[in-house]
């Protein structure tokens, strides 16, 4: 005599939600080691990733008659880092940068989070200018038009101005080479490490 | 030594150091209506279930700031909902959109509970045949 089917369904069921969740949440790791998809997840499924560098405008730090606007990010990759001289996350992760963007040879460009300019010259002074220019949004009205959540946030801008990563959080090297790396590559047309 | 521990003591409050953005109300009455209007229906980004209406984060404060400086600029309300819909996606609307995408979010439930009906009716049939 067998027992019907149907007697299993709930456990076929679950054995389907189950695998679907499992797939789901080792995927992010798989696609790290895939040839086919260098990029991890993660930053392909924020809203901004892909669209174009939203407007902003943001008075340069030193020169505050001048602002750093979205018109900045053409012709070559470069990246975007928010950041704040009270974030310590962001202190954590700034040598990291520059030497990122010494050996990338790629420009970076800073905009100061709800920091007052006398501040974040302060920051920079004792940590070391980094960037090619700061934009100082002390109203953080620039960082909602990038989709801003916290800091420290850092984009990588194609040339023709598009967001091509994201990272929302303090950077390490790993993250950096794992994740900005393949893009950087593909961006400037090199082969994909 | 004393002034070392209460230093200590005060570190925690060194997050709440960063500024918020001043509450201020539009002048007109209007206005501002329709901007607290809004405020209901954006959820805060870095909060958990709180809309930036009822919320004390630097972020929410600032996206109220943002959202007054867009209706006094003479902004419609849908407008002002797709500027923050297109930078924090659609999870930043306390009322998400039904589209294909999100057709299994608003639709799913429904579904489990006529498959639960379905199962459970089913499995007590069946029983009350063997009884």
């Amino acid at each position: 005599m067998g027992v019907p089917f149907s007697r299993f369904l709930p456990l076929v069921l679950f054995a389907a939600l189950a695998g679907g969740l499992a797939y789901q949440l080792s995927a992010d790791e798989a696609a790290k080691g895939t040839e086919e998809a260098p990029k991890a997840r993660i930053i392909h499924a924020d809203p901004m990733f892909g669209k174009p560098l939203p407007a902003f405008s943001a008075p340069i730090l030193g020169k505050p008659d001048e602002k750093l606007t979205q018109a900045e990010f053409t012709g070559r990759p470069k990246l975007l880092n928010v950041m704040a001289s009270w974030c310590g996350p962001c202190k954590m992760e700034h040598s990291i940068l520059r030497d990122y963007a010494q050996e990338r040879v790629i420009p970076i460009y800073g905009i100061a989070w709800k920091d007052a300019p006398e501040d974040t010259q302060r920051f920079l002074n004792s940590y070391g200018n980094i960037y090619a220019a700061v934009g100082s949004d002390e109203k953080g009205e620039a960082s909602i038009a990038l989709g801003l959540t916290g800091v420290p946030e850092t984009y990588l801008i194609s040339g023709d101005g598009k967001i091509a990563a994201i990272y929302r959080g303090a950077l390490t090297r790993e993250i950096l080479e794992s994740r900005f790396d393949p893009i950087l590559a593909e961006l400037r047309g090199e082969k994909v490490p | 030594m004393k002034k070392l521990l209460l230093m200590f003591c005060l570190l925690p409050y060194m997050a709440l150091a960063q500024t918020l953005s001043p509450d201020v109300p539009l002048a007109d009455a209007t206005q501002e209506a329709q901007a607290r209007e809004l405020f209901r229906e954006l959820r805060c980004e870095v909060c958990d279930g709180q809309t930036i209406a009822d919320s004390n984060a630097a972020l929410a404060s600032d996206m109220r700031a943002l959202v007054r400086s867009k209706i006094a600029a003479g902004e419609e309300k849908p407008q002002i909902l797709i500027f923050f819909a297109e930078r924090y996606g659609d999870a930043i609307l306390m009322r998400p959109p039904v589209a294909s995408r999100t057709a299994p979010l608003w639709f799913a439930p429904l579904g489990f509970l006529i498959l639960g009906g379905f199962v459970f009716a089913r499995y007590f049939r069946r029983d009350k045949q063997v009884a």
